[in-house]
C-alpha cells in the first residue's frame, strides 16, 4: 500500500526504521529504571529521599513562660508528658517542634510551644547544635510563633501551598515527639494521607480551617511540619483535635504565608470582612448586614446589604452580636461560609477575609512580682551584740534552701551592705524581683562565705 | 493516486498510536496495584510465621522452632502451648524457654517443631535500618488472632532509629499500628527480614491506644544475646552489660560524643584506660553522639561482651578494650544487703504522676511480678508516690518477704500489681 | 519528497508508541497518591453524612440488665474506659438509586433516636427512616425520599487479601467534606467471619463509610465500632463488613426484615492463656457488672470445671460456654492459690 520508492530504498526504511524503533525502545526503558526495585521498592526509595531531604530543617525548641503549659488532651487525668531523660530542665521541661523555612533561621512554630511571651528559646538541630532564638512575631488565630536564630546556610524547607492540597494525597510529618530531636538527635517520621480539609471545632486552642491527616502526631509533634510528597511544608503541626475525629491537624500553611512579613514586623493582624451589621435583632434569628464595603471581601464575594446571616459555618447565628464572636475566631485570609437569607431565599455566601495590619501597642510595663528569700529570723539572737542577722528557719523549697542557707547561719552582707535585723533584710528585699540575684555574706560558725541566691515567688508549687 | 496513499499511511499511524494512548485500563491504578502486590506477596510469605501466645505475639525465625517474643509476654511462665496459623483454630505447640531477658525484653523459646519444617522469618540487619523504610508488623492487638491464630498486619514507615528509651536503649520507632497485644511479635522489612520486635508504645491520650508511635527491640540486640547464650536452655533469667566505675557528664558535647567525668580506682573502667576528660566517640563501628547514645549502644550487648571504645584525648585517639561486667542492679552507693529491694532502675527525670520505671532487672522482684520499663508507679503500698526519694524510702520502711501493692500506669491505663520484696542481697 | 514526509511520520509513531510503552517512569509517591485520590473520587459522590439526634434524656437501650447511654458517659464492663459516642455527624453510602442508604447499625440504634437526617455530597439535605438493620454484622438501612442517586454497586470482597490497600471515606463533621484514611487489609476474617480487619484509621466520623478498594470499588462498609470503642479510635485496629456479606442480607433488609443478634452466652472475664504451668483456664480479670463477677469469680483464678467438663485451657472453655444459653445457670470449680472453690453462674448475653 505504501509506495517507498525503489527497492533498494524499501529495505533501507525497513532497516533503519526497524533499528529506530528498538532503539526508542532501549532507551526509554533505561532512561527512567535505576536497579530492579521492585514497584513498592521504588515507592520505598522516594520515601527515604524526601526524609533525607527535609530532616534536616526540623528543629526542637524548649522555651520558658508565665503561661500554663497546654496538656496534650483536656480531659480529667490525662496524663502529663514524661519528662524527656536526662537532667530536668529549670524552664519546666515542656517542648515542641519548629521547622527553618530559611537559610539565615527564621524557624515557624506554634504558640503551644512558644507563646506570645516566650523567653529562654533553645533551639536544638538535629545535627546536635543549639542555638538561641529570638521571638520575631505571634499570632494567636493561626496558633502559630514566628522565631530567629543566627546562622548561615542552614538547612532549610520550603514553605508550599496549602490551597494547592487534595484530600488522599500524601502527607509526612517530621517531628519532635517526647523529644527525640534533643535527645537521640532524630526528628521522628511518619507516613500518611491528608484526610481531611475542614474548619475545626473540637478541643484546643485552634478553630479556623485544618488540614487533618493520619500520619503520626503525639504530645512534643505541635509546631513541626506537614509536608507533601515535594517535601514543602503544607501546614504547621497543631495539638487541636475533633471530637468525632481524633486525627492529627495542621494549620494550613497560606494563611501563615499571607501574614508572614506581619509577623517579621511584629505587626498586630485582624481580619477584614468588608462590611457592617445591624444592631437591630432580626426575627427568626441572624444578624443584618448593614453597609458593605465597596472594595472589600464580602462584596467580591456577593453580600449584599439587606442579607440576613443565619450561620456561620455551620453555626448558628441567634443575635446579632454574636457574629463578631464567631468572626472572630478565623485567622484573616481564611475562608468562611455564610449562609444568607435574602427575600424568601437561603444561599451560601463563601467569604475570604482580608487583612487589617496596625503597629502593635506596646506592652504595660510587666508586673513583677517581689522576691522572696525564705529565712525566718531566730527569735532569740544567739549571739547577741554580734553583727548579722541568725537564721531560725529556713523554709522548705525556697531559694535560701536551694542556695544551701542552713538554720544558724548568720546573714551578714546582701549586696555589700551590711544586714544587722531582719527588718533590714526584708527592706532590702523590697528592691528586688523574682528571677533576680542577689548575693549574701553568710557567717557559719567560724567560716565566711559568699553565696548567690536567685529569689523566686513566693508561692511554690 | 499518492494522496490516497498519503492518507491512508497517516490513518495507519493514528490508528497505532492512538491504540497505544488509549488503554482499556487505567495506568495509573495500574502502577498502584503492582504496588499493592509486592506488600501482598511480602506479607503471604511472612504471615505463617507469627507465633501466638494468647495475649501477646511472637515470631518463629528458624524452622526447627526457634521462637522470639518480649520478656513481658512470655517471662511468666517457663513452658508454654503456642499457636501458630493453620486450619480453623490454628496449629498447637508446646514450647520451653531457653532464656529470659527482662531489662531488654526478650525471651527465646524453642518449640517442639515434631520433626515438621516450620514457616519462619529469617533474622535481618537493624543496623542498616533507615528512617523512610517501610515496614511491617504480625501480631494479635486486642486479642484478633485469637480465633484461628491468622496475624493482624499493619503498614507503616520506620520513624525513628537508636532511640534511646531506658531499658529499649536502642530502639526502632514505627508508625506502623502496634496496640496491646503486638507485644512481642515482629516487625519486618519488605525483603520479609525481621527487624526488630515490637514491644512498647507512646500514647497521646489517656487510652491505651496506638497514636503512631510504637517502639521495636532491634534485631541486633537479639543476634548479640542468642550469639552469647546459644548453649542456655534452662529458662533462667540473663544479664546485660555495663562498664563499672565509668561516670559520664549529662551535659551536651554539641553531638560529638560523650565526656568521661569521673573513673573510679580500680574498676573496669580503670583497668581498661579510662581516663577522667576523654571524650567517648565510638563504640565498636557505632558512632556515639552523647551520653544517651553511648548507654543505647553498650544496652544491646551482654554481660561478657568485649567492646572496642574509642575515646579523643589531647594526644590523639586510642582505642580501649573492655570486657563488660554484669548489670545486675543500678547501684551507686553501698546498701545493706539485707534490706527489702525491688529490682528497678527510677528515672531521674520527675514524671507528673509518679516515678518513671527506666528499667527492670533480672532475678528481682520486679521482674518476677511482670513490671515493665516504661511503666509509671503511682502509689505503693496506698501510698501516692511523690518522686524517686519517696518511693525508696517507702521501701527500706518494708522488710525482705513482704508482698506489697503496686499501681502503675502503662500506656495511659492503671493496673496494679502484687510485687514480693526481697533481700538485695549483694546485687 | 513524500517518501521522506512518511517515513518521517513512521519513525516519529514509533518513536511516540516506543515511549508510550515505558512512560510510566514518574515520582511513585505521585502515582500512589493519585491512585488513592482516584479511588476516593469515584466512590465519593455516594458517600453521605448521617446525622442522628437523640433524646438524651433518655437511654439508649433498656433491654437486659444493664441500661447503658453511651453519649457524654464513659460506662463499659471492662476495667477500661470506653470513648463516649460524639454528639457530631458519622457517614453512610447510598446503596440505590432511589434513596436506600447503608451505614453501620451502631450510628442509629437505641430507643432514642429522635430525627435522622442525611446530607448528599453536594449539600442538599433529606429526612431518613430506618428500613431495617442486622444486629449481627452491625449493619442498618435507612431510606431517603430522592430520585436519580448516584449508587455505589457492592463488589467482590472475596478479592480482598492481606496486604491489599483500603481506603474509608466518609464525611467530616460539616457533613459536606470528604474524609479519606487510607491503609492496608490487615485480615480477612475476623469476628467469626463477619468482619474484615484493616489499619486505615476508622473513627466515630466514618462509621458507616464507603470501604473502597484500590480501583474504588465498594468493598465494605466500616463497622463494629462499639467493639472498638474499648480499644480506641484511630488505633490501627478497624473492622468493616465485607460487601459480599451485605449482599447477603440485602433481600432480608429491603423487605425491611430486622435481623436481632444472636445471642451468644457470656461469663465476663478477660483470659490469659498459653502458660503451660497453668493447668485450666486463666482469668486475668473479671470485668464488673458481669455473670463471672456475680458468681464470685476472683482475678487469678483458674477455671478447671465448666458445667460438667474437666477445663484444661482456653479453647475448651470457649468451646464449653458456647454449648450453653443465655441464662442458662451452670455449676464451676476455680483453683484460687491452693483453694479449690465451686461457684454457681447464669450466663449473659454477649453484649457486642
Amino acid at each position: 500500500m505504501l509506495l517507498l520508492g525503489d527497492y533498494k530504498m524499501k529495505r533501507f526504511a525497513r532497516a533503519t526504521v526497524s533499528t529506530i524503533f528498538l532503539l526508542a525502545i532501549f532507551l526509554s526503558s533505561v532512561s527512567g529504571q535505576e536497579e530492579s526495585a521492585t514497584p513498592l521498592g521504588k515507592v520505598e526509595k522516594a520515601v527515604l529521599k524526601l526524609f533525607d531531604r527535609v530532616s534536616g530543617s526540623v528543629v526542637a525548641i524548649h522555651c520558658s513562660t508565665k503561661a500554663e503549659r497546654p496538656q496534650p488532651v483536656r480531659r480529667p487525668r490525662a496524663p502529663r508528658m514524661p519528662m524527656p531523660q536526662g537532667a530536668p530542665e529549670e524552664t519546666g521541661g515542656y517542648f515542641g517542634t519548629g521547622v527553618i523555612f530559611s537559610a539565615d533561621g527564621y524557624i515557624l512554630t506554634s504558640t503551644s510551644v512558644v507563646p506570645e511571651d516566650g523567653k529562654d528559646i533553645k533551639v536544638t538541630l538535629p545535627s546536635g547544635k543549639e542555638y538561641l532564638a529570638k521571638l520575631v512575631g505571634s499570632e494567636k488565630r493561626n496558633n502559630v510563633t514566628l522565631i530567629k536564630i543566627e546562622g548561615e546556610n542552614l538547612p532549610y524547607a520550603k514553605l508550599g501551598n496549602s490551597s494547592a492540597v487534595g484530600v488522599g494525597q500524601l502527607a509526612f510529618t517530621v517531628a519532635n515527639p517526647y523529644d527525640s530531636i534533643k535527645n537521640d538527635y532524630q526528628p521522628a517520621f511518619s507516613m500518611g494521607v491528608v484526610s481531611a480539609i475542614y474548619r475545626l471545632r473540637g478541643d484546643g486552642d485552634y478553630t479556623g480551617v485544618v488540614i487533618e491527616t493520619d500520619a503520626a502526631l503525639n504530645a512534643g509533634s505541635d509546631g513541626g511540619p506537614l509536608f507533601d510528597p515535594k517535601g514543602e511544608v503544607i501546614g504547621i503541626l497543631n495539638l487541636s483535635y475533633s471530637y468525632s475525629r481524633w486525627l492529627g491537624t495542621a494549620v494550613p500553611i497560606d494563611q501563615i504565608k499571607f501574614i508572614l512579613d506581619d509577623l517579621k514586623t511584629n505587626k498586630e493582624v485582624n481580619p477584614k470582612y468588608g462590611f457592617t451589621r445591624s444592631d437591630e435583632p432580626c426575627p427568626g434569628g441572624g444578624a443584618a448586614v448593614e453597609k458593605v464595603a465597596k472594595n472589600g471581601p464580602a462584596v467580591k464575594a456577593g453580600l449584599q446589604p439587606g442579607d440576613i446571616i443565619l450561620e456561620v459555618d455551620s453555626v448558628k447565628i441567634r443575635k446579632p452580636e454574636e457574629l463578631a464572636r464567631e468572626l472572630t475566631l478565623l485567622p484573616p485570609g481564611s475562608k468562611a461560609s455564610f449562609l444568607v437569607k435574602r427575600g424568601e431565599r437561603e444561599l451560601v455566601i463563601q467569604i475570604i477575609s482580608d487583612k487589617i495590619v496596625k503597629e502593635r501597642e506596646p506592652a504595660p510595663p510587666e508586673e513583677k512580682e517581689a522576691g522572696y528569700l525564705g529565712v525566718v529570723a531566730a527569735e532569740t539572737d544567739p549571739a547577741q551584740g554580734e553583727p548579722g542577722v541568725p537564721v531560725g528557719l529556713v523554709r522548705a523549697n525556697s531559694p535560701a534552701e536551694k542556695a544551701g542557707i542552713k538554720a544558724g547561719d548568720r546573714i551578714l552582707q546582701i549586696n555589700g551592705k551590711p544586714m544587722d535585723t531582719i527588718e533590714q533584710v526584708k527592706e532590702i528585699l523590697k528592691n528586688f524581683y523574682a528571677g533576680d540575684k542577689i548575693k549574701l555574706l553568710v557567717q557559719r560558725g567560724k567560716d565566711k562565705q559568699e553565696i548567690e541566691v536567685t529569689l523566686a515567688t513566693k508561692v511554690q508549687k | 493516486m499518492k494522496l490516497r496513499h498519503i492518507v491512508s499511511g497517516v490513518l495507519a499511524l493514528l490508528l497505532i498510536a492512538g491504540s497505544a494512548l488509549a488503554q482499556e485500563k487505567d495506568p495509573e491504578i495500574e502502577k498502584a496495584k503492582e504496588i499493592e502486590k509486592c506488600l501482598v506477596e511480602v506479607v503471604q510469605k511472612c504471615h505463617d510465621a507469627f507465633v501466638n501466645f494468647g495475649g501477646g505475639s511472637g515470631v518463629c525465625i528458624s524452622e526447627d522452632g526457634l521462637v522470639v517474643t518480649n520478656f513481658h509476654v512470655a517471662g511468666r511462665s517457663k513452658n508454654w502451648t503456642l499457636k501458630m496459623p493453620g486450619g480453623a483454630r490454628g496449629k498447637s505447640f508446646t514450647a520451653k524457654i531457653l532464656w529470659g531477658d527482662p531489662t531488654g525484653d526478650i525471651a527465646l523459646l524453642k518449640m517442639d517443631n515434631k520433626g515438621e519444617k516450620l514457616p519462619f522469618v529469617p533474622l535481618g540487619d537493624s543496623d542498616a535500618v533507615k528512617v523512610g523504610q517501610l515496614v511491617f508488623a504480625m501480631g494479635t492487638p486486642f486479642m484478633t488472632a485469637q480465633e484461628d491464630s491468622v496475624p493482624t498486619i499493619t503498614f507503616g514507615a520506620v520513624s525513628a532509629v537508636h532511640r534511646y528509651q531506658g531499658g529499649y536503649s536502642d530502639a526502632i520507632q514505627t508508625d506502623a499500628s502496634v496496640n496491646p497485644g503486638n507485644s512481642g511479635g515482629p516487625l519486618i522489612d519488605l525483603q520479609g527480614r525481621l527487624i526488630g520486635i515490637n514491644g512498647q508504645i507512646r500514647v497521646r491520650f489517656p487510652y491505651r491506644v496506638n497514636t503512631g508511635i510504637g517502639l521495636a527491640v532491634p534485631v541486633n540486640q537479639i543476634k548479640n544475646f542468642m550469639e552469647a547464650f546459644k548453649d542456655v536452655n534452662d529458662g533462667r533469667m540473663v544479664y546485660h552489660g555495663k562498664i563499672n566505675g565509668l561516670n559520664l557528664s549529662e551535659k551536651s558535647e554539641d553531638g560529638k560524643g560523650a565526656r568521661v567525668e569521673t573513673v573510679e580506682k580500680d574498676s573496669t573502667a580503670d583497668k581498661a584506660g579510662f581516663k577522667p576528660g576523654d571524650l567517648i566517640v565510638k563504640v565498636n563501628n557505632y558512632e556515639v553522639f552523647n551520653h544517651f547514645r553511648f548507654l543505647g549502644i553498650i544496652g544491646i550487648y551482654p554481660e561478657g561482651a568485649k567492646l572496642n571504645v574509642t575515646v579523643k584525648r589531647e594526644e590523639g585517639e586510642k582505642v580501649l578494650e573492655v570486657v563488660l561486667d554484669k548489670f545486675g542492679t543500678w547501684v551507686r552507693e553501698t546498701v545493706n544487703p539485707k534490706v527489702a529491694f525491688l529490682g528497678v532502675k527510677f528515672s531521674p527525670t520527675p514524671h507528673a504522676d509518679g516515678v518513671q520505671i527506666e528499667q527492670v532487672f533480672p532475678n528481682t522482684p520486679a521482674a518476677k511480678a511482670g513490671v515493665q520499663a516504661n511503666d509509671v508507679i503511682t502509689h505503693f503500698d496506698g501510698e501516692k508516690v511523690q518522686d524517686a526519694d519517696h518511693i525508696r524510702r517507702l521501701i527500706a520502711s518494708k522488710k525482705p518477704g513482704d508482698k506489697v501493692k503496686i499501681k502503675v500506669l502503662r500506656e495511659g491505663e492503671e493496673k496494679e500489681i502484687e510485687v514480693t520484696l526481697e533481700e538485695r542481697g549483694n546485687r | 519528497m513524500r517518501t521522506r514526509l512518511l517515513f518521517a511520520f513512521l519513525v516519529s509513531a514509533c518513536v511516540l508508541i516506543a515511549f508510550q510503552v515505558n512512560a510510566q517512569e514518574e515520582n511513585p509517591l505521585a502515582v500512589l497518591e493519585r491512585a488513592f485520590q482516584k479511588a476516593a473520587s469515584k466512590i465519593a459522590p455516594s458517600v453521605v453524612s448521617v446525622e442522628v439526634e437523640r433524646d438524651i434524656s433518655k437511654p439508649e437501650e433498656t433491654e437486659g440488665k444493664e441500661e447503658r447511654p453511651v453519649i457524654g458517659r464513659e460506662v463499659g464492663p471492662s476495667p477500661g474506659k470506653y470513648y463516649s459516642r460524639p454528639e457530631s455527624p458519622a457517614s453512610g453510602v447510598i446503596i440505590t438509586s432511589d434513596g436506600n442508604i447503608l451505614t453501620t447499625y451502631f450510628n442509629v440504634k437505641g430507643e432514642n433516636v429522635q430525627k435522622i437526617t442525611v446530607t448528599l455530597s453536594e449539600g442538599k439535605r433529606f429526612p431518613a427512616k430506618i428500613v431495617a438493620w442486622d444486629e449481627n454484622v452491625d449493619i442498618a438501612l435507612l431510606k431517603i425520599e430522592a430520585k436519580d442517586l448516584p449508587a455505589a454497586k457492592l463488589a467482590d470482597s472475596s478479592k480482598l487479601q492481606q496486604g491489599k490497600f483500603v481506603i474509608a471515606v466518609g464525611r467530616a463533621e460539616d457533613r459536606v467534606s470528604l474524609t479519606v484514611n487510607t491503609g492496608i487489609v490487615s485480615a480477612t476474617n475476623r469476628l467469626e467471619g463477619k468482619a474484615i480487619q484493616i489499619d486505615a484509621s476508622l473513627n466515630y466520623g466514618n462509621a458507616g463509610g464507603a470501604l473502597a478498594d484500590i480501583e474504588g470499588n465498594l468493598v465494605g462498609i466500616a463497622c463494629h465500632i462499639s467493639t472498638r470503642s474499648q480499644t480506641g479510635q484511630n488505633s490501627g485496629v478497624g473492622f468493616a463488613t465485607p460487601s459480599n456479606k451485605i449482599a447477603e442480607i440485602m433481600p432480608d433488609l429491603m423487605l425491611g426484615k430486622v435481623i436481632k443478634r444472636i445471642k451468644k452466652p457470656f461469663i465476663g472475664v478477660q483470659g490469659s492463656e498459653g502458660a503451660q504451668d497453668v493447668k485450666g483456664a486463666e482469668v486475668a480479670s473479671v470485668m464488673p457488672n458481669t455473670p463471672a463477677a456475680e458468681a464470685g469469680m476472683q482475678d487469678k483464678d483458674v477455671i478447671t470445671e465448666f458445667n460438667g467438663k474437666k477445663i484444661e485451657n482456653w479453647d475448651q472453655l470457649r468451646d464449653g460456654i458456647k454449648e450453653c444459653n443465655v441464662g442458662q445457670t451452670v455449676k464451676l470449680k476455680v483453683k484460687r492459690g491452693e483453694e479449690e472453690i465451686e461457684l454457681q453462674l447464669k450466663l449473659g448475653e454477649y453484649p457486642y
